[in-house]
């Protein structure tokens, strides 16, 4: 019983350096894709991974508990009113959802990739305290220039010393997406 | 001197007969129809009522323009006029019916689907009745109505509006918005007969794809919008990211299912249809507007928003040149072609097949007086 | 049933309000009477 025990101990850890040394590489699936703030551009999100052939999983409100097993995070942030409404939540429990994913995530160290495409439309109010939480934990930003005329985003990046890359137009944002995977 | 009270009640008497008088006049031509020329694909100019007989010869009986295709396909509605006061959605319907050619499939145009709403304007507001638009004949005259039914139609209003059947509780005024009243009954109010009309219009022509054109205020967040009910979502994000090629940004916004009487809400969960609404940043509706007269319809341009803007206090999407009516059409109509581009890739075995239809870059070089006859 | 109900309570009132026309000797607030009266009266013709 002994022996078993220690044998899976130390194929678990091998599994383990595998991994890590992967990882150090490049991002890698399982991807989950959420929203923050629940703008259904999250959903545009997926057909971009989807177009570059690129498994994802998408939830738009996905819990901490979603995060097993998966590898990279990608959050697209945006707020919407009718969004929420047809989640049927205020936005409070959209922000505290949002903070305790993202918790998670860095405690499970999934690396968190900023997806913004929405340009003018998600930006300001209570679109930029979504974008300030994901930015915060990202480890890269793509964004869609628009979004970033005022450069909210090149400010993030530099404070957070992630890379940004901006896009001109949202099909645009599908590269460097495939690019972050291969 | 003192003049008799009674000479004085007199006279007051006759000057407000006069005022009656001048005021009634100016009130009453907005009872005056627009005038549509359409082009020659139509096959039939139907009525509202031939879905609801109650409403024959009344102020909500509106007309209906059927384009058929040789070939046979989907079915696809554009109803425009859904708020009187938002003049891009109306004067899309009114360029598409009187420009389009039909192959494939047939399209039905309402342009004025709240035809009591274009015969006042909204009160306290301070709007203009009408606004003058260029065309290949001269000048036309179009009407700026109100954003609800008439109250001569369906009056009073109550205090507070519950919605027929969910029983959501809205402002008493909403009691008259169509954009509220669906899916409508026909032993209910005026406005929710029109809304009816509208959904048995859906049901008996098989309706396969539907248009609801709105246009708001700057502040709005959901202007330059596409919302859609769940079951066009594949169909809408992918007109989307079509519309991106083009330098086009529509915001994708999903349909609350727990908000009733919406165009995008009842029609998709009465009716087989796949629904759509598309607004445009119109700045007359807007409460910072400042100088409300034509001019302002017809360029978009207001220095009050510009100033607010600059401020970065508030989300307003506007830049100095103004939103043109030119532009807010020339969107819904991009809008609309890509979306019925989307569902031919999405049922190619029912297509619906347009010509005659400016794109977005034509429209906006050749100007819209270059599109209405 | 209810709208000409509402009809006939305006057009009461607005026999009413030009008998008190007739009747006030201040004409100030006779000006502010034959106001009241003039949506009144469009109303009841159906006008506005
Ligand atoms: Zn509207």
């Amino acid at each position: 019983m002994r022996l078993f025990k220690s044998l899976t101990l130390l194929m678990l850890a091998l599994t383990f350096i595998t991994t890590q040394a992967q990882e150090s590489k490049k991002y890698e699936g399982p991807i989950l894709v959420t929203s923050a703030g629940q703008s259904a551009d999250v959903k545009l999100a997926g057909l971009l991974l989807k177009k570059q052939k690129l498994e994802a999983e998408t939830i738009t409100m996905a819990k901490a508990e979603d995060l097993k097993g998966v590898k990279t995070l990608i959050v697209v942030p945006g707020f919407s009113s009718k969004g929420l409404g047809a989640a049927g939540i205020s936005a409070d429990e959209e922000l505290k959802r949002v903070q305790e994913l993202l918790k998670q995530a860095a405690e499970l160290k999934i690396p968190v990739v900023l997806l913004h495409i929405g340009g003018k439309a998600r930006r300001q109010g209570q679109s930029d305290n979504f974008i300030k939480e994901v930015a915060g934990v990202s480890s890269y930003m793509i964004v869609v220039e628009q979004g970033n005329e005022d450069g909210l985003f090149t400010e993030l990046a530099k404070k957070q010393k992630v890379k940004l890359e901006l896009v001109s137009k949202i099909p645009l944002a599908a590269e460097p997406l495939g690019k972050l995977f291969k | 001197m003192k003049i008799d009270h009674k000479i004085v009640a007199s006279f007051l008497l006759f000057l407000m007969t006069v005022v009656c008088i001048v005021s009634g006049v100016e009130f009453l031509d907005m009872r005056t129809p627009d005038v549509i020329y359409p082009s020659e694909d139509l096959t039939k100019i139907g009525k509202l009522s031939d879905y609801f007989e109650e409403l024959k010869d009344g102020s909500g009986d509106t007309d209906i323009y059927f384009f058929e295709g040789k070939e046979p396909g989907a079915t696809v509605l554009l109803l425009c006029g859904t708020h009187p006061n938002e003049a891009s959605g109306f004067i899309a319907g009114v360029l598409a019916t009187e420009n389009v050619k039909i192959k494939a499939g047939r399209l039905l145009i309402i342009p004025q689907a709240c035809l009591s709403g274009f015969s006042c304007t909204d009160p306290m507001e301070g709007y203009p009745q009408s606004y003058t638009l260029e065309s290949k004949s001269g000048e036309r005259k179009f009407r700026f109505g109100s954003r609800v039914s008439n109250p001569l139609d369906q009056w009073p209003d109550p205090l507070v509006y519950s919605h027929f059947p969910s029983g959501q509780k809205l402002s008493g005024f909403e009691t008259r918005n169509l954009n509220r009243s669906y899916p409508g009954r026909p032993d209910g109010t005026f406005t929710e007969k029109v809304g009816y009309a509208i959904v048995q219009l859906i049901k008996k022509e098989k309706i396969d794809l539907a248009f609801d054109l709105h246009e708001a205020a700057p502040e709005i967040p959901i202007i330059n919008a596409i919302i859609y009910h769940e079951k066009s979502e594949d169909i809408g994000l992918n007109a989307i990211l079509n519309l991106e090629f083009r330098d086009l940004r529509y915001a994708p916004e999903r349909s609350p299912e727990n908000f009733h009487g919406l165009s995008h809400r009842e029609w998709g969960d009465n009716t087989d249809v796949y629904p759509f609404l598309m607004e445009t940043c119109n700045p007359i509706q807007g409460r910072l507007r400042g100088r409300t007269n034509s001019e302002l319809i017809l360029t978009g341009k207001s220095p009050q928003y510009l100033a607010a803007q600059e401020t970065g206090k508030l989300r307003i999407e506007y830049d100095a040149e103004g939103v043109p009516l030119d532009k807010r059409v020339a969107r819904h109509l991009q809008g609309f072609l890509e979306i019925v581009n989307s569902y031919n890739e999405f049922f190619p075995e029912k297509t619906i097949l347009l010509e005659g239809l400016p794109e977005y870059e034509d429209l906006l070089e050749n100007g819209l007086s270059n599109y209405l006859k | 049933m209810i709208f000409w109900l509402y009809i006939v309570i305006l057009v009461l009132l607005s026999l009413v309000i030009v008998k008190e026309m007739f009747e006030e000797r201040d004409w100030k607030k006779q000006i502010a009477l034959v106001m009241v009266l003039i949506p009144f009266i469009l109303r009841i013709f159906l006008i506005k």
